[in-house]
């Protein structure tokens, strides 16, 4: 065997798989027929590999499309898409911007924001166990310079804004679900994603807690951003915002505790 | 080069869905494999569970997205690292990873796509398995896998590859004595035979249920362990004496009491294979 042939095989192998290029049948031994239903057998994994990593990600677009109409989009997906990971926990990230340009959705566009928030849930859910700011934490910085703080959002918050129902399609479709399926999917929301312990999930956001936060996110000082919460919403009142989202863990501890043994 | 210790018995594959089984009632299985993969995440729950489970269980890692035998290594360095970071983590019985490929330059297929047996592609999986033994630090196993087809430049049968594999790195062997069957089924090579081309035992024995098509036998870890695998595990046991063996099932779980009944069942077939064996000695 040539140097550089186990490359061939294996590109050509591939092209078959991925439909690129016809069956190279004449790699493999026994007859040609056979050859090619067995090719088939492996074209039929790669697909239901990606159907199974996306649908743990996408759950709702899942039930939203169907089962069969999503397993096509997963082959679809998965053949242009070019995921260069072994693992496929992130196979799904490009998959919202996928949709965005995926003519047969194009009659229901909230699809593809109900993704961006799937898959803001899905990141929150592997995402950093970094420690959250605490009120004790909050009240030992001085009051002085309070202001000017630079507030850091934990890594595993996602703030998600759409102009349709999306956080009430979502809701609809949890274990449990209190709320029914919206019939009409327009009316824009405001979300934010978040893991307090160990489940993801994501609430309604005022108008000024999410310009707060967003702000925060962009880097700007805490009082900036609590400025552009009162701003969109008059009535926004930090002493309740704050404490809330202390308690959903959003901040990120400004000095991170240390554990024993590591350097400072 | 620290070599694989401090895992014996009888153990399950840990699945998402007995997750919470396993931290209320701690089954009595003797240690207990993940995929590797699963655990890539920087934090969250599936770590965190088995932060919890290692301290009560030795737990082996099983890789099923390096491709190792890909002849492309542009992804390579990059995964192997994370396991060298679940390796620090967990400090794992047993790492292990397939006898496979997966990727192509610009592409992850994310299966385990069986190797060309050819000298060529021994060298290469030689100098990949050196490669992730040197970066952790450790002894790693190489499992057989099943497939549909075999390549017409094929010179090697898996199981020579994988016993030269062994002798020029120093790795294990993991037996995945289901996959053989399999192979046995679709491309008519004695299972039997192919152990005795095993010089010596294997670090570790895969257990699972296959599934059987009109075109070819399909591992899918979906199934109780069928009679003729459990008859190859006999042989396995006569030939090699009691090596660590885990059940797979990873399609159509069941309840987690009946992957634990399945263990039992491989503990009893190992006993009473060496017992009757022994009793024999001078008949």
């Amino acid at each position: 065997m040539a140097a550089d042939e186990l490359a061939a095989i294996q590109r050509r192998m591939a092209g078959g798989l991925l439909d690129t290029e016809a069956d190279p049948v004449e790699l493999f031994r026994g007859p040609p027929a056979a050859t090619a239903k067995c090719l088939a057998l492996y074209r039929g994994n790669l697909t239901a590999n990606w159907h199974r990593a996306l649908a743990g990600a996408y759950p709702v677009v899942e039930a939203l499309v169907g089962e069969s109409f999503f397993h096509a989009l997963a082959r679809r997906y998965g053949r242009s898409h070019d995921y260069r990971e072994g693992d496929l926990n992130r196979f799904g990230a490009a998959l919202p911007d996928f949709l965005a340009d995926f003519e047969p959705l194009a009659g229901q566009p909230y699809i593809g924001d109900v993704a961006r928030l799937e898959w803001a849930l899905h990141v929150a859910h592997y995402g950093s166990d970094a420690v959250p700011m605490t009120l004790a934490e909050l009240a030992s910085l001085d009051p002085q310079s309070l202001a000017d703080a630079r507030i850091r959002l934990h890594p595993n918050v996602t703030l998600v804004a759409s102009a349709w129902a999306i956080g009430r399609i979502w809701r609809a479709h949890q274990p449990a679900a209190t709320e029914t399926l919206p019939s009409d999917p327009r009316g824009s929301c405001r979300l934010i994603v978040h893991r307090p312990r160990w489940r993801a999930e994501c609430r309604d956001a005022t108008g000024g807690e999410f310009a707060a936060l967003q702000s925060l996110a962009q880097g700007d000082c805490l009082g900036d951003a609590l400025e552009r919460a009162a701003a969109v919403q008059p009535d926004f009142d930090p002493g309740d915002a704050i404490p809330r989202w202390l308690e959903e863990g959003l901040w990120l501890a400004a000095t991170p505790p240390t554990r024993q043994g590591e350097r400072p | 080069m620290t070599s694989t210790t401090g895992l014996a018995g009888y153990g399950v594959g840990l699945r998402g869905c007995h997750y919470r089984d396993f931290l209320d009632r701690r089954p009595a299985v003797d240690w207990i494999e993940v995929h590797s993969e699963n655990f890539f995440g920087d934090g969250g729950w599936d770590l965190h569970v088995l932060d919890r489970l290692r301290s009560h269980y030795p737990v082996s890692l099983h890789g099923v997205g390096l491709g190792i035998g890909s002849a492309t290594a542009e992804h390579f360095e990059s995964h192997l690292a994370r396991i060298a970071r679940l390796v620090a983590r967990f400090e794992p019985a047993l790492v292990s990873e397939h006898l496979s490929w997966a990727a192509i330059p610009g592409k992850h297929l994310n299966d385990l796509l069986p190797m060309p047996l050819t000298t060529e592609a021994l060298a290469l999986v030689c100098e990949r398995v050196e490669r992730a033994q040197a970066r952790l630090g450790r002894q790693i196993l190489l499992e057989n896998v099943s497939s549909h087809l075999r390549f017409a430049a094929d010179r090697l049968t898996e199981a020579e590859f994988l016993e030269r594999l062994r002798q020029r790195t120093g790795c294990g062997l993991l037996l995945d004595v289901n996959n053989l069957y399999v192979n046995q089924c679709n491309h008519d090579e004695d299972a039997v035979e192919a152990m005795t081309a095993l010089l010596s035992a294997p670090a570790e024995i895969h257990l699972a249920g296959h599934l059987v098509t009109e075109d070819s036998v399909v591992d899918h870890h979906g199934d109780h362990v069928a009679e003729p695998v459990w008859a190859l595990f006999r042989e396995a046991v006569r030939r090699f004496g009691e090596v660590p063996t885990l059940i797979e099932w990873d399609t159509d779980i069941p309840a987690l009491e009946v992957l634990v009944a399945e263990a039992d069942k491989a503990r009893d077939f190992a006993t009473r294979t060496l017992s009757a064996d022994a009793h024999c000695d001078g008949c």
